[in-house]
């Protein structure tokens, strides 16, 4: 019934000429988040994207949120098995929480298709802070570790993850970090700016516009290169680039041409203007990158933010 | 005076639930970092609080029974007799509905919920309490699905009703 | 001064476009609608509609909830008098006198009472909002965690007014608040506790959830074992709606002292909105001309609780907004409905996002005309509301309150975790154990949890932080007071 369904839609669309042979009639889009958060932002623009760049005539979504993404993760690998039309969202916090949690299910059971955004860190002080380069921070970090505490984001999440390479990148033990978890940057925001914590880290969005306030300052990014004239950890010495990056995955057991069929469709819909505006008007990065060296990507990042966790100490035993 | 069975259950199940939190503490890590109070604080403190609290309730159970009860007589109350035939349906409507929204969808699972709930309120007219059922959920259904495109399950009806999406 | 009214003035701009009032609009209707019938009090409203609103823009939603909960406020003062039977605590002293009056025939005046004074006080506690909460989050903005800990063990002196009849039953359910609390991932260690490997459980227990099954579930639960055949009585709207001049004469001094009463309360957060209905009952019972019309439908019984309720609410908002503390089961609701847009209230959030702040202040004015337009005119429509046999609305209260538990996550643990709710409301509802403490607790303990915990971190583990920092330092020592006085008092009137 259903596929007759499908098979009806198709033909519909193929009548209708607006699709071009390889694309897909509907793509059935996981989303494992609740309506309103990043990788549920990035899916819908996704879908505008798709369907403007003509490689969709239609794309449903399924939202299931909660426990870092690992439950929408496990439903897509058990009810998506071999559907070359299915796509879920994902990124480098499912990679920490399926780690973080023990999850039975993780990455390697799904397709990597393509990684499409990135959302870069900033590491702050309120601004009067005595502490005016990372070099200062860092300094007094060295001396004393439990002194300079960090406000940020979730436990284990992208922030901690951060800090915690900091650490490392200075010879101070992970667990050593005085981390203040908050439950998102917007609300370490005033614990910083009223000097309660030593530094902030989050994404750059999320302070942007207490830094242009002149309420905090900004010591380094964690971008490769300078953004909006910050500096970057590499410049100061410090060995560190991170990316809160976001992409798709495919279901388990597509075969490796119907894995291809959905990376061009991908390409195409990131090249739309569509997708081009998205970015502009939520200040991500491209990083695109597909297939094969996204697959090996994604096996280094669980690599390092499983050997920064272990590190850090804060990993659940079974 | 004997002790009331309801009120002795309710107290030894307070004074158990703060055992076993004790003993679920117990396992927790104890790790606290720089605030040396760790994961296993709070849950100690309010283990602590139940087996109390639990203690003080047997206590008022055995001297007396509870404090400022309410009547144990439904009359008294200005109510009728226990109807376990009215627990049991709306029960059954929410685990039915529990079953089936997953696989059968939400519209049949609301409306087997709204008919199920409706006769144990003691309505005897099933077919237009199901058809009301349906009616209502199939008007939420199409709300979520396609103005708010946000998805609820369409199960067995999907090749009829699609799901959200652009 | 003449900047807050600048800033109202710009909200003003932001409420009055025509999609907002639209939301507005809706959140008022709704919220009286759900709000009438029987046994749904303003916080299960809110939870039930909660899912309506995710496609809205963050301002849209919010001056839709404030619609909500203002409508369901009004809403529920109808089934109050014309059925006696008040759907939250708040409104048990509303219905001494205004059932007596509907039963004598009076229940357009009493209707009509409650509309205007709730309009009344809830405008005047509105204007109140929008002049103390700037001036709460010039203060909040010095608080780290030190000074958010002491405010919530502050906060938890509230539940001392939600308690009910018996301290240990009370105190059970908060404690039982506290437990579900705790479950899911520990925030600052990224722990996980109790939750049983059950990954659904590791973001811990929605209040919603937890609202709706004790609310919505335990009631239809109870009522089906119970009361489910009982002749309900209403009471018909007979003569007119209007209030005689004599009415009017005795009404509005009784709507400006319980405004007087109400506010403080709410504001506080400390204060619930059951003890400034009763003080108002008891105060109007005081001052009357006509005690012997008391126990037999006296107006000033019905307009001062009634205002005293709505000036107590709008006071709330203060807390929620400023400081992110909510003080009601309804507050409770609301903070997580701010939450799931990524929105925390306190004192940045007056910063950061002015326009949801002042759009939502100035949409409280709005939504206070919109009610007593609709509430006065339409009474007879949401009248009809409550002549749904019993059977059909139970049924659809519970197709919405599961699709509330249900659309949160999509997930089937969450209904299954409604429906033991539901038992524990049931149980919880027969042996006379109050709900409210349970979902205070359920909020308040892991703020107060992870506050404590920050503070103790920045501080390396040195306890004293809390009594070295000043303002943290005062906060305990009053609620310290709040706590010891009473029963200072008792024992001193003993010996």
């Amino acid at each position: 019934m259903r596929k007759w369904f499908t098979g009806l839609l198709a033909a519909l669309a193929l009548a209708s000429g607006s699709s071009t042979a390889q694309a897909q009639p509907t793509i059935k889009m996981m989303i494992p988040a609740n309506p309103g958060g990043g990788w549920d932002q990035t899916g819908r623009n996704l879908a505008q994207a798709l369907i403007s760049a003509k490689q969709a005539v239609a794309v449903q979504f399924e939202n299931r949120g909660g426990a870092g993404g690992t439950i929408g993760l496990a439903q897509f690998v058990n009810a998506a098995k071999g559907d070359a039309t299915a796509m879920m969202i994902g990124g480098m916090v499912m990679v920490g929480a399926i780690y973080l949690e023990n999850s039975p299910v993780n990455l390697s059971m799904v397709t990597p298709l393509a990684r499409l955004t990135g959302e870069y860190e900033i590491i702050v002080v309120p601004s009067n802070s005595p502490h005016k380069t990372m070099a200062d921070l860092v300094k007094a970090f060295k001396a004393n570790p439990g002194s300079v505490s960090w406000g940020g984001g979730s436990a284990g999440g992208t922030d901690h993850i951060l800090a915690g390479l900091i650490a490392k990148a200075n010879g101070v033990e992970g667990n050593k970090v005085n981390y203040v978890p908050f439950k998102g940057g917007g609300e370490a925001i005033a614990a910083i700016v009223g000097g309660h914590v030593t530094a902030g880290v989050s994404g750059i969005g999320e302070f942007a516009e207490q830094i242009k306030g002149g309420r905090m300052r900004a010591l380094a990014v964690s971008s490769p290169t300078k953004i909006d004239g910050f500096p970057t950890l590499k410049e100061q010495g410090i060995d560190v680039e991170l990316a809160n990056w976001r992409g798709v995955f495919g279901a388990p057991g597509i075969s490796a041409a119907e894995r291809d069929g959905l990376i061009k469709n991908l390409r195409a819909a990131t090249e739309s203007a569509s997708w081009k505006e998205t970015l502009k008007k939520l200040g991500w990065s491209p990083i695109y990158l597909a297939g094969d060296p996204y697959k090996k990507f994604i096996d280094e990042d669980t690599k390092r933010v499983a050997g920064i966790i272990d590190s850090l100490g804060i990993k659940n035993t079974k | 005076m004997k002790a009331k069975p309801a009120e002795l259950t309710l107290s030894l199940g307070i004074l158990a639930l703060g055992i076993a939190t004790a003993i679920g503490t117990a396992q927790l890590p104890r790790a606290g970092g720089y605030a040396r109070i760790g994961p296993n604080v709070a849950p100690a403190v309010i283990a602590g609080g139940l087996i109390l609290l639990g203690i003080w309730l047997l206590y008022e159970t055995l001297s007396g029974g509870w404090r400022n009860a309410v009547a144990d007589d439904p009359a008294a109350r200005g109510e009728h007799r226990f109807t376990p035939s009215g627990f049991i349906w709306v029960s059954l409507g929410v685990i039915a509905q529990i079953l089936l929204i997953d696989r059968g969808g939400f519209v049949l699972a609301q409306a087997v919920l709204f008919t199920a709930v409706a006769r144990g309120f003691g309505s005897e007219k099933l077919p237009r309490d199901f058809a009301i059922g349906v009616i209502l959920s199939l008007s939420i259904f199409l709300f979520f699905v396609k103005f708010l495109n946000v998805n609820l399950p369409a199960g067995w009806l999907k090749p009829l009703l699609g799901g959200a999406g652009i | 001064m003449g900047e807050t009214f600048g800033l109202l003035m710009h909200g003003f701009s932001i409420a009055l476009t025509p999609l907002n009032l639209l939301w507005g609009f809706i959140g008022t209707m709704l919220g009286t609608f759900i709000g009438v019938l029987p046994g749904v009090g303003p916080a299960l409203t809110v939870a039930m509609l909660m899912p309506l609103t995710v496609k809205l823009d963050p301002t849209g939603a919010l001056i839709m909830f404030a619609g909500i909960y203002y409508g369901a406020m009004y809403g529920g003062s109808t089934t109050t008098i014309l059925l006696n039977t008040p759907g939250e605590s708040a409104s048990i002293a509303t219905a001494l006198e205004g059932n007596m009056m509907a039963k004598n025939g009076r229940a357009g005046p009493a209707l009509a009472t409650c509309a205007i004074g709730s309009f009344v006080a809830g405008t005047i506690a509105t204007i109140l909002v929008t002049l103390l909460a700037p001036l709460v989050v010039e203060v909040a903005l010095k608080f780290g965690p030190a000074e958010y800990f002491a405010l919530m063990v502050f906060a938890f002196t509230t539940v001392a007014a939600v308690i009910g009849s018996s301290t240990v039953r009370g105190l059970t359910s908060l404690f039982l608040g506290l437990l579900l609390g705790v479950v899911g991932i520990d925030s600052q260690t990224g722990k996980s506790r109790f939750a049983f490997g059950v990954p659904e459980l590791l973001d811990g227990i929605d209040v919603v959830v937890l609202a709706v099954g004790l609310f919505a579930v335990g009631e239809a639960l109870y009522v089906a074992a119970y009361a489910s055949r009982l002749e309900e009585k209403m009471e018909q709207i007979k003569g007119s709606l209007w209030m005689s001049k004599e009415d009017w004469k005795r009404s509005w001094p009784a709507w400006l002292r319980a405004t007087a009463i109400g506010f403080p309360f709410g504001s506080i957060p400390a204060g619930g909105a059951e003890i400034p209905t009763f003080l108002s009952y008891a105060v109007e019972k005081r001052l009357t001309k006509y005690p012997e019309e008391f126990g037999h439908g006296a107006i000033e019984g019905v307009a001062g609780p009634e205002a005293a309720n709505n000036a107590s609410v709008t006071g709330a908002l203060v807390p929620l907004l400023t400081l992110g503390i909510p003080t009601s089961a309804t507050a409770a609701v609301l903070l997580s409905a701010f939450q799931n847009y990524g929105i925390s209230p306190g004192p940045l959030l007056f910063q950061m996002q002015p326009d949801l702040v002042w759009g939502l202040l100035a949409s409280l004015y709005i939504g206070n005309v919109m009610l007593l337009i609709l509430n006065l005119p339409l009474v007879g429509m949401w009248v009809k509301v409550l002549s749904i046999p019993q059977p059909l609305l139970y049924a659809g209260i519970l197709v919405f309150a599961t699709l509330g538990a249900y659309s949160l996550h999509q997930s089937v643990v969450d209904l299954i975790t409604l429906y033991v709710f539901g038992l524990l409301g049931f149980a919880m509802r027969r042996w006379d154990i109050p709900v409210a403490p349970a979902v205070i607790g359920l909020i308040l303990g892991p703020l107060a949890e992870t506050q404590a915990r920050r503070a103790l971190a920045i501080s390396q583990g040195d306890a004293t932080v809390f009594l070295t920092h000043p303002i943290s330092a005062s906060i305990l020592a009053l609620s310290f007071l709040l706590l010891v006085l009473p029963l200072l008092y008792r024992l001193l009137r003993r010996s």
